[in-house]
């Protein structure tokens, strides 16, 4: 039999159609794979679970395809990020505070892509909660980077990246607050699409910032990444903030895949930042191929870019120590209870159950909220993120797409940031802005360095525009990316 | 030199649990008591990712209540977070309105020992209400969230009170007013009505003016409880700045609870972090833009409120101030009252009859007067019927509990009762005849056109009659035999 | 001024009893150095000229569009039991809550 491990959904699709692979075998070969993995030295560790009844639900998928039932994604197996709801399954978020939670329901995108016919069949390491870069700040321990195992695959989804690029899922879902999806592709070789804020529905999502998080996709080609947006996108009635804008049957081919003509900013706020030669390089190449293919590129100043850190270190926090707040032992997750009265009940489960890069951003979130300092931090974020829209806006106006790398260097070695917290953030110098004004980026593999670290780029367009950032993704391709 | 004027200043936040089917933000009813954590769901319960949906009802019976203050509605308003960690919270903060409340600037009339007194409303705001905490044992505290996300309108007053007693009819004001619209049962019992009130006085020495420390004084669950903790603040306060004469300026406000058995207001130790509660926007729900259209559908929705119904009852109707008080206690009652007086020759003789009979039954048989199978149609008729002499009192009484146990109309009954007696046409023109050769008066009242003399005149026939002649019959023949006479 | 003393122990103390945290004095030490050094990034901000910034509130939706009065579904007792060891007798139970805690 073929290795299917590592083909697009779109191949496995019309493989499983044409009846030469099936979904439980499918299924098999991933189960076999992390296996496989388990048993080596540095094991990646990209999922804290591969559910047991993965193969039953794929050999039921395989019946009802034999039984002439049709769908875009039936059987096609997929990995979640641990901070996504599924029904009947655990859900930890990475964190000990969760520890012997099951999800009563289902996030609606799961939902979505379960009718749809795809299998989730595992979840996947991140950062506790999502915040981090690296996923090193688990409770399950580090996931490795697959191209360089002392390396991290980038966080805070980096075990469903890792997941995909070796080939133990076809597609995986994770989560976008900063970046956290983009930079574990760029990482990890993949295409990673962070959606315009709303475009798919947070219901089930655990909240971190809530005003900046997305749901969004790893997946090996930009046609693969349209298909699963298709499928998931659209209003959802449990989520207020969700958009009605779906993406009608977006098969690749119906994708605006013309380079030509393309107005294309860089903005030089996200060069020389420390960027690495190597990057540098591969960033220059892609401006290239915008160039020969007949797209305009111009590079332009846009100073607020340099304040989204500090934006985002303040707004994300702040909204995190609220959303975390749920989490106090009274109904659910751990209870560790000292016998000394209900404050304590609280503070120690808190403290045991959080790990220290979820402490500081609680503690940072309530400092930038409280009063005194309300005015000069949040409020005053608040009002810079306010200039930053109408200023993108004014942007997308003159330009089509954003284009800059996805983060200044290839993967980091684990350990090298980990008890750095400043040094952690600005990991996502690159990314943070597409979460502040809600628009849609996507991070593309473009080569990768001398030691076989993969490279990534990314492309940020206005509300909406996910259909021509992944066809602009495509046709990169065709050029030669 | 001495205190010249201590000046008792009282605002009043008060919380009404709003008649919804569903709760604020998410779709399990809303309905009290029952049994415990049965009306929860991932988003109540604040399970990871679940999110909040607004009720729309919250919003519209908020701007009802809003109107009903003659507050103005905002045509943007938006919910914010308030954090604070407590086991019935479970998200560790409330959904609330901070800076852009629904409702801002009303006020409420209220009488007190015969004048009228304006008091003004700074804000509603739509919120959510937390779970129950259980103390039943003395190890444990145990948590039902049953309650909890149910919808709230928090209603402040401007600190225009002036004494426990002008509280009290504020509150009740308040009540009256909500129950009224529909949006909300009041009932302080089991919680859809609760009271916090700040209290402290303007103290006068001389040239000096000096402000005490306000105590919040909270969830205070009954109208005497409300009078008795002003009343001991008061005291209270006035003691300590005797003693210690300690400003606002100088302690800020503090926290205290009513201790209803002793008497007494307790000072709460709570950290003074406790109550940073960092409001900010709630991110999981957009501002909600209010057109003005749609304000004026829901004003239409207003009904006539209890004091200008009052008024109007005294001044078309004759009632005593007494009555109308009793006849506006609900707006179904009034609404009853309303359509039987219009009705009826004598409303006030029609607010008896309901007072006394109607109110009698509602309150015996433990029925809502929507329940009462009786219309206010046939309140008027039965009224009328004794005035004109057709029925006695005591012939009325027995008709009344007969429409209510047989559910038969006014009409109707008459009817069969005629039936099932005289329809004797000669002997009903002789009574005719002799009541109109007794009463040459009245005959002469009709003939200058006084047209209740025919009824009049008609009562004493069916009198005359014992309650036996056919009625129908018996106008008939009493019509043309006036009529001969003009 | 130092990353150090960016937050004071008071205050540092103050944002622990709002996080509900209670932490070793190690890590109480870490974390008021590397807060302070969080949050001395933050800086950088105060230069920008926000005067004309107005929250922007064109994401408003129209008050008909919010979701109807109509009752769903409500979780069953059971999956309560399975949420927490500590659903007794049909309550979630808590240490002794003290008034004013």
């Amino acid at each position: 039999m073929m290795d299917a491990t590592k083909l697009p959904v779109v191949e496995i699709l019309s493989l499983i159609d044409d009846g030469k692979l099936s979904s439980e075998e499918l299924v098999k070969a991933y189960r076999a794979a992390l296996e496989g993995d388990r048993a080596s030295a540095k094991p990646l560790n990209a999922y804290v679970e591969f559910f047991d009844d993965a193969g039953d639900l794929a050999r039921a998928a395989d019946a009802r395809r034999k039984a002439g039932e049709r769908l875009p994604l039936l059987g096609v197996p997929f990995a979640v990020k641990d901070n996504i709801s599924i029904a009947g399954r655990a859900l930890t978020c990475a964190s000990d505070i969760l520890e012997g939670y099951t999800s009563p329901y289902s996030a609606t995108v799961i939902e979505r892509l379960v009718a749809a016919g795809a299998i989730p069949v595992g979840r996947t390491n991140m950062d506790e909660f999502a915040m981090g870069s690296s996923c090193e700040y688990s409770r399950y321990g580090a996931t490795r980077n697959p191209f360089d195992r002392d390396r991290t695959p980038g966080g805070s989804s980096g075990g469903s990246a890792v997941a995909v690029a070796a080939g133990m899922a076809a597609f995986s879902l994770g989560s976008e607050t900063g970046g956290s999806v983009r930079l574990p592709a760029s990482f990890c070789g993949l295409y990673g699409l962070k959606p315009s804020y709303g475009r798919l529905s947070r219901y089930g999502l655990v909240a971190f910032g809530s005003s900046l998080d997305q749901i969004g996709i790893c997946a090996r080609t930009a046609g693969d990444a349209a298909l699963i947006l298709s499928v998931a996108a659209g209003r959802d009635d449990h989520d207020e903030t969700s958009a009605d804008a779906p993406v009608p049957g977006a098969r690749l081919e119906a994708l605006p895949r013309g380079l030509a003509g393309l107005r294309v900013a860089v903005p030089g706020e996200f060069s020389g930042i420390g960027t690495d030669p190597e990057v540098a390089s591969a960033f220059e190449r892609v401006i290239s191929l915008f160039e020969k293919a007949g797209a305009a590129v111009e590079r332009i100043s846009f100073p607020l870019l340099k304040s989204c850190i500090a934006l985002y270190y303040i707004i994300a926090p702040a909204e995190a120590s609220s959303n975390l707040a749920r989490f106090d032992g009274i109904r659910y997750g751990a209870r560790v209870d000292g016998g000394k009265g209900l404050f304590s009940l609280y503070s120690v489960t808190r403290d045991r159950g959080f790990g220290p890069e979820v402490k500081r951003r609680i503690v940072v979130g309530n400092f930038v909220l409280s009063s005194g300092y309300v005015d000069a931090y949040y409020k005053k974020a608040l009002a810079v993120r306010t200039l930053l829209v109408r200023e993108l806006t004014g942007l997308f106006g003159r330009f089509d797409l954003l284009l800059s790398p996805t983060s200044p260097t290839p993967a980091f070695r684990i350990g090298e940031k980990v008890d750095d917290p400043v040094a952690m953030y600005l990991s996502d110098l690159c990314t943070t802005f597409a979460n502040l004004a809600g628009v849609p980026a996507l991070s593309i593999p473009a080569g990768a360095t001398k030691s076989g670290l993969p490279i990534g780029v990314q492309i940020a367009g206005k509300l909406f525009s996910e259909p021509l950032l992944l066809g602009t993704a495509a046709a990169l391709r065709g050029e030669g990316l | 030199m001495g205190i010249e004027r201590a000046e008792l200043i009282v605002g009043c936040e008060v919380h009404v649990q709003l008649l919804t089917k569903t709760k604020a933000f998410c779709a399990c009813e809303n309905r009290y008591g029952g049994i415990p954590n049965t009306r929860v769901c991932p988003t109540c319960l604040a399970l990871p990712g679940a999110l909040p949906r607004v009720n729309r009802e919250l919003l519209d019976k908020s701007i009802l209540a809003g109107l009903a203050l003659n507050c103005t509605v905002a045509s943007l308003t938006k919910f914010d977070r308030k954090n604070y960690m407590y086991p019935d919270l479970p998200k560790g903060y409330q959904i609330s309105q901070f800076d852009m409340p629904i409702c801002e600037g009303g006020w409420l009339d209220i009488d007190v020992s015969g004048t009228t007194k304006r008091i003004g409303i700074i804000r509603l705001h739509m919120e959510e209400d937390a779970g129950k905490n259980l103390h039943i044992d003395d190890r444990r505290s145990y948590v039902d969230f049953n309650r909890c996300g149910a919808p709230l309108a928090e209603i402040v007053s401007k600190p225009d009170i002036r004494s426990a007693e002008e509280a009290s009819a504020y509150v009740q004001g308040i009540r009256e007013v909500m129950r009224f619209i529909g949006v909300s049962e009041c009932n302080m019992e089991e919680g859809s009505l609760r009271c916090d009130v700040n209290v402290n006085l303007h103290v006068t020495e001389g040239v000096g003016e000096f402000a005490t420390p306000i105590a919040e004084i909270k969830n205070l669950n009954s109208f005497r409880s409300i009078r008795n903790a002003i009343a001991y603040e008061e005291r209270r306060q006035l003691e300590e700045w005797k003693g210690k004469r300690v400003t606002l300026q100088m302690a800020g406000k503090q926290t205290r609870g009513w201790d209803d058995d002793r008497g007494v207001s307790v000072l709460q130790r709570t950290k003074e972090e406790a109550s940073d509660y960092r409001y900010f926007p709630e991110p999981d729900l957009k501002p909600i833009v209010v057109t003005s259209a749609h304000v004026e559908r829901i004003r239409a929705m207003l009904p006539e409120l209890p004091r200008v119904m009052r008024a109007r009852f005294e001044k078309d109707f004759g009632l005593t101030a007494y009555d109308a008080q009793v006849l506006t206690t609900s707006s179904s009652i009034a609404a009853y009252f309303d359509a039987a007086a219009a009705k009826s020759v004598d409303p006030k003789k029609a607010a008896n009859w309901i007072q006394t009979e109607v109110l009698g039954v509602l309150n015996t048989q433990g029925i809502t007067v929507d329940e009462f199978p009786v219309p206010p149609e046939d309140i008027a008729k039965l009224v009328d019927s004794v005035q004109s002499g057709i029925n006695t009192i005591s012939m009325a009484k027995d008709i009344f509990s007969r429409m209510i146990n047989s559910n038969m109309s006014f009409d109707a009954l008459m009817a069969t009762r005629v039936q099932t007696r005289n329809a004797d046409g000669s002997a009903i023109a002789a009574w005719v005849d002799e009541v109109l050769a007794a009463n040459p008066k009245v005959v002469e009242d009709w003939k200058r056109g006084r047209k209740n003399a025919a009824l009049w005149l008609m009562g004493q026939v069916m009198k005359k009659s014992g309650g036996t002649a056919d009625a129908k019959l018996a106008n008939a023949i009493l019509e043309r035999r006036l009529q001969a006479l003009q | 001024m130092p990353d150090t003393e960016r937050l004071s122990d008071e205050a540092l103390d103050a944002l622990l009893f709002l996080s509900r945290l209670e932490l070793s004095p190690d890590e109480r030490s870490r974390l008021k150095r590397q807060a302070g050094e969080i949050i001395s990034h933050f800086d950088s901000l105060s230069r920008i000229d926000t005067s004309d910034a107005q929250a922007d509130h064109s994401g408003a939706v129209d008050a008909g569009s919010l979701r109807a009065d109509e009752i769903g579904p409500s979780l069953p007792v059971p999956a309560m039991k399975r949420l927490s060891g500590n659903f007794l007798d049909g309550y979630f139970a808590v240490p002794k809550i003290i008034e004013g805690e």
